[in-house]
């Protein structure tokens, strides 16, 4: 401490004072800020289990009666999913998660700030989105499901067991393919699949597998569910499995359970108490997101009517 | 080995043999292998013809396997091996149960490629945009009522918006800024019927240059208006009337709004004597709003203190409220504001205090009874001018403040009736700058904040004070300027790492003049000085790709530089320039998706400020006295917290337990002198400078499980923690340790759709310990609230409170209040019906054990109240 005896009010001992940082305070030339840190995107690990040799894309319909509609309406709900296939085991998840994930996994070497921008021009919210991604025959005889029940994120096996088709009598064109019908009793519903003998992939849409051919269409008795190929075509993209780690491990039976009863009366069964502060609605798209994850168009909606894939 | 094999090979396939002949089945098995690698071929499509029509099929496994069976049957056997990439293969077999192995060579894929309708196109989402106009219901009134129930969204008391835990940074109607951050404005005076979308937008930039280029982590709102709202005057009356005991109680509204494509006007005029404080109506939330001035710190303009219950319980007040805001756009890139506020609060109450000072291993008691008034008038404008366009943004605020206080704070104790009057104004200027300009390779960002204050003559009158005759008065000023300007940026190092460097340069002059006058002594103090404060703050953040560990580690600096001047005494003058380091670590472990650990780390050093070396007495109520140390504050705070969440999502448990501690280190112990004259007590606060360390350990845990089956929530918290501490009493170093308890369950239950009923508790226990003292107090409340909807138009409420509290060692005091009412709406009309305190309870009391000291206040309530508010909304 230093003392001073002669004290002059207007002007401040300044030379005291180190103002040196300042200057380069106000006139540095900033580079361009890239603060959205890749990290913050890639919430996934992915595991390469496979290589495809082609894709299929469907076109999957919901369609379900309204609830109060006097005119009897019925909502039609469209979602776009791929088959990534090789004949022995496949992926099949929503079209656009396979679009913005090809990108990110093809450009591996980027600089982080080109990964980003990519990622944002492609990083999108469609009206519909297919969240189930299966992947059949791994582990080996078996299926890996993921999928969520608001706002978690959970995975479970299943084994890869004979779907007891019944082959029957019909020819029908899908996507340009002349194809055989068979039936089966699946997941607490009728189905009838045409599958075409000229791929000789014994795969198909959802959880549908063990025909001589690819299935191209399925569909329901109660004609809710359809699946439709749109697109057939050669591939030579690898098959990832997304490992979350925030996913929940959960018997098959506990999920469909849970699953449902959630879907059933989304408003009540959400977990209110967690998962309020971050919430937020799309009503562009009719869409509740919860950590920025979809759910039912029924938070919104309670005239639309629940129907699940999976019944059991 | 082999030999092992094949011998076993041989008892299945007798196995087999035996078995399809008992079932009368034929059994085709075998393996596909590769032609050239001989390595087994998984999903080859194998299919048994009989007579060219399909009687099995199936496919290869993992080790190229296959099995076919069908009843027996006669007829020409063909066998099909196709896999989409080999050459197919046909075989003539015999119709009999075999072995057939085969190999198949490789092609290249031929795939007749088709497409036949194109996906759904992607939507691109550069703003993410979220609306509400479902969430109204006939019940709701202003947009904050909307507002208020969009998931996400929390909108607390004093009507200020979070979304996702995030305030909201704008707030704009039809895409414009018309009240910065006092938008409560407009969020309680439009109508939720004029609004056709809320929307809110995150990652907002409003920056033109930046938009698509730089990332923004802020919320704005923004509200869509209906298009009959836009093109016609939309406003509000409201008039209401009531009693609370033998006064008659009052409320009138007048608000007028117009939002037109280039101008938007909101003008409102509200007066009334119940409820809460109509100058939180204009508050700002952004931080930066404000102006303070250094004799905030130093002299208080309010003698009385609060009590945890909502003002309009006990307070009597009387206010009024202007205010006048327009935006202007004058084309696509500039826009002008102008915002003007006039608030008046009058209020007053009732209460009494007991305190218990320790003196000497004993206690001594005043007890008082207390008379606040207090007025305040204020006055603030605001013009503001933007520049955004794609080549340049540059921004100009200027804002003027002007308030006077007039408040008394009769005390009558010990027989005397003491008067304290506390007078002040204040007029301040602030003007923040930014100017963003961004070329191709190069960014300059520049934002610049200038405060000016000035509170020439703060002055506390004391008269009738116990062992004084005549007045006294404390007198004090103060001029404040300060300066803040700050730019930050960031580089990316990896995908899995980031380096990020901030700097701000902060200037503070303070001027500050006190006199504490009695008779003919008098005490001054008169300070001036320059704190310059330069930080750069590098931070380096890692965290794994998939999100399972993160960890950050910054080393903030701060360069003080400091000239303060004693005006009375050269020998006091005070230079300092030092950096000081505070570094911080922050992480986070993910075990497995149902448990999560957290810990944050930090040393945070700082120093004090000018008002340090106002080193001779302040007098701050007619028995306190407080005078700083004359030496430079300094602190070392050592804080950790380790946080440990669990939760089991399916089951609807969700729980979470954290462990804090912190330790402070500082160079000046607070010393404490009571004085016990035969008619009045008084306290002299001072500092010494002893190194001292106060240390606390907290616990907290948290759970709550959903019972869907009866629509309720159970909620549990609860929270433990222990300090120790040292204060000097009587010149005496006293150790001082206290202990904390409290719980907290809540139950909320959803009947039906018209009924729901809540329940909360608290239970908690204080204590302090020390030499020869320990004092510990219990205390308890329960709060009950009922709604019930019977149809949309029409709600009925009913609240209840009850506390139970510790006044004095094993004496309790209950306190109960009932409130209810009822609301109905109906087209542009409403009407409310209020009763408030329906059992008319009188008084509310607690107890505060500061440190050493209890304090006892019992407060004066407001006598049952009944209003009748009707509103008619243009």
């Amino acid at each position: 401490m230093e003392t001073h005896n002669q004290i002059n009010p207007s002007i401040m001992r300044t030379k005291h004072i180190q103002v040196t940082l300042s200057i380069l305070l106000f006139l540095a030339p900033m580079s361009p800020i890239t603060a959205q840190a890749s990290f913050k995107l890639d919430s996934q690990a992915s595991i390469l289990i496979d290589k495809a040799l082609m894709e299929c894309i469907y076109r999957y319909t919901i369609n379900v009666p309204l609830l109060n509609s006097p005119t009897n309406e019925k909502s039609v709900e469209t979602y776009t999913t791929i088959l990534q296939a090789n004949g022995s085991t496949s992926k099949f998840w929503d079209w656009n998660s396979f679009k913005k994930d090809s990108i990110i996994y093809t450009s591996v070497n980027l600089p982080a700030d080109s990964l980003n921008k990519l990622k944002e021009k492609y990083y999108s919210i469609v009206r519909y989105f297919f969240a189930p991604e299966i992947f059949k025959n791994y582990p080996k005889e078996k299926i890996t499901v993921t999928d969520d029940i608001t706002p978690e994120d959970y995975i479970y096996e299943e084994n890869k067991v004979d779907r007891k088709w019944v082959l029957q009598e019909g020819m029908l064109k899908v996507c340009g393919y002349e194809c055989n019908k068979a039936v089966a009793s699946f997941g607490g519903r009728e189905w009838t699949v045409w599958y075409t003998p000229e791929i000789t992939i014994s795969d198909g849409p959802w959880k549908f597998y063990g025909l001589p051919g690819l299935i191209l269409k399925a569909s329901d008795a109660t004609a809710t569910h359809t699946f439709e190929a749109i697109t057939i075509r050669k591939s030579d993209r690898p098959i990832y499995l997304n490992k979350n780690i925030s996913q929940l491990k959960i018997s098959k039976d506990l999920f469909i359970k849970n699953k449902n009863r959630f879907e059933e009366d989304p408003d009540h069964n959400l977990p209110i108490t967690n998962s309020l502060l971050v919430m937020s609605i799309r009503t562009d798209m009719d869409l509740v997101l919860i950590k920025g994850k979809r759910t039912s168009p029924r938070l919104k909606n309670k005239n639309l009517v629940y129907s699940p894939l999976e019944l059991k | 080995m082999k030999n092992m094999r094949d011998k076993l090979s041989f008892l299945f396939l007798l196995i087999f043999f035996s078995h399809s002949l008992f079932a009368q089945k034929t059994e085709i098995s075998g393996t596909v292998s590769d032609s050239i690698t001989h390595s087994p071929v998984e999903g080859v499509v194998v299919k048994a013809l009989l007579n060219q029509k399909i009687i099995a099929f199936g496919t290869t496994n993992k080790l190229g396997k296959y099995n076919l069976g069908f009843e027996n049957q006669s007829g020409a056997l063909t066998l099909n091996f196709q896999h989409i990439s080999y050459n197919s293969k046909v075989k003539i077999a015999s119709n009999r149960t075999q072995q057939l192995n085969v190999s198949l060579s490789s092609k290249t894929l031929m795939l007749r490629e088709v497409s036949v309708a194109a996906p759904t196109v992607i939507h691109k989402t550069d703003t993410v945009s979220f609306n509400v106009g479902s969430f109204k219901t006939a019940g709701d009134r202003s947009i904050e009522d909307v507002i208020k129930k969009m998931p996400g969204v929390n909108v607390n008391s004093d009507g200020k918006i979070a979304y996702q835990g995030k305030d909201i940074s704008k707030f704009n109607i039809e895409g414009l800024d018309m009240l910065g951050g006092k938008y409560t404005l407009a969020s309680r005076n439009i109508q939720a019927k004029d609004v056709n979308r809320v929307e809110m937008i995150e990652n907002f930039q409003d920056v033109k240059q930046l938009q698509g280029k730089e990332y923004s982590d802020k919320v704005a709102l923004n509200l869509k208006l209906t298009k009959e709202a836009k093109m016609r005057l939309l406003g509000t009356a409201e008039l209401g009337g009531g009693f609370r005991g033998d006064d008659v109680l009052y409320h009138g509204v007048l608000t007028g709004m117009t939002f037109a494509k280039k101008v938007q006007f909101i003008g409102t005029l509200k007066a009334n004597n119940y409820g809460s404080s109509l100058s939180g109506e204009v508050m700002g939330f952004y931080q930066n709003d404000n102006i303070t001035n250094v004799m905030n710190g130093l002299m208080n303009s309010d003698l009385s203190s609060s009590p945890p219950l909502s003002p309009n319980r006990f307070q009597q007040k009387n206010d009024f409220m202007t205010s006048l805001n327009s935006v202007i756009k004058v084309n696509q890139n500039v826009i002008w504001r102008i915002n003007a506020d006039y608030t008046r609060d009058q209020k007053q109450f009732q209460s009494e205090t007991t305190s218990s000072y320790f003196v000497n291993n004993n206690n001594v008691e005043i007890k008082e009874t207390q008379s606040p008034q207090y007025l305040k008038n204020s006055l603030k404008a605001t013009a503001y001018l933007q520049v955004n366009s794609t080549k340049v943004y540059l921004d100009d605020a200027i804002s003027f403040v002007a308030s006077n206080e007039d408040n008394h704070f009769g005390v009558i104790t010990g027989g005397n009736s003491i008067q304290q009057n506390v007078t002040n104004n204040m007029k301040g200027i602030q003007n923040r700058f930014t100017l963003i300009k961004k070329n191709k390779k190069k960014q300059y960002n520049f934002a610049s904040q200038v405060n000016y204050s000035d509170m020439p003559d703060n002055l506390l009158t004391i008269s009738g004070a116990p062992g004084v005759t005549g007045k006294f008065y404390q007198a004090g000023g103060g001029k404040s300027f300060s300066t803040t300007n700050s730019t930050s940026f960031g580089y990316d190092l990896s995908r899995v790492s980031q380096l990020s460097l901030s700097l701000s340069l902060n200037a503070n002059y303070d001027r500050i003049y006190t006199q504490l006058q009695q008779g003919d002594s008098s005490m001054l103090n008169r300070n001036q000085g320059l704190k310059i404060t330069t930080s750069i703050s590098p931070e380096y953040l890692l965290q794994s790709l998939n999100q399972r560990y993160g960890f950050s580690i910054g080393l903030p600096v701060n360069f003080y530089n400091l000239a303060f001047l004693n005006r009375l005494n050269p020998n006091a003058d005070f230079y300092y320039n030092m950096p000081f380091f505070s570094p911080k670590i922050e992480g986070h472990y993910i075990f497995s998706a149902f448990t999560k650990l957290e810990f944050n780390s930090g040393i945070n050093n700082s120093i004090g400020d000018i008002t340090d070396f106002v080193v001779n007495p302040i007098q701050t109520s007619y028995n306190q006295q407080i005078a700083k140390s004359g030496i430079l504050a300094k602190s070392s705070n050592l804080s950790s917290r380790l946080n440990f969440e669990f939760k089991k999502p399916v089951e609807l448990f969700f729980s979470n337990y954290s462990v804090s501690y912190g330790a402070v280190k500082r160079n000046i112990l607070s010393s404490q002198t009571v004085n016990t004259g035969t008619t009045n007590v008084g306290v002299n606060t001072s500092g010494v400078a002893d190194e001292n360390t106060t240390k606390n350990i907290s616990v907290l845990g948290n759970a709550s499980k959903v019972f869907s089956s009866i629509g309720t929530t159970l909620s549990l918290q609860s929270t433990y923690g222990i300090s120790t501490g040292v204060q000097i009493r009587q010149g005496i170093k006293t150790d001082i340790n206290s202990t904390n308890f409290s719980v907290s369950p809540d139950v909320k239950t959803q009947i039906s759709k018209q009924l729901e009923i809540s329940y909360s508790m608290n239970y908690s226990l204080s204590s302090q310990q020390a030499i020869n003292f320990t004092t510990t107090y219990h205390q308890q409340s329960h709060n009950i609230s009922v709604s019930y909807i019977p149809v949309d138009q029409l709600i009925i409420y009913g609240k209840m409170d009850f506390n139970r509290r510790e006044i004095s060692t094993d004496n309790y005091k209950n306190m109960q209040l009932f409130d209810a009412g009822v609301r109905y709406k109906r087209k542009k009309f409403e009407a409310e019906l209020k009763l408030n305190n329906l059992v008319n309870t009188k008084e509310y009391s607690y107890t505060v054990v500061n440190q050493l000291d209890i304090f006892s206040y019992k407060y004066y309530l407001n006598p049952r109240e009944i209003l009748l508010i009707f509103k008619f909304n243009l």
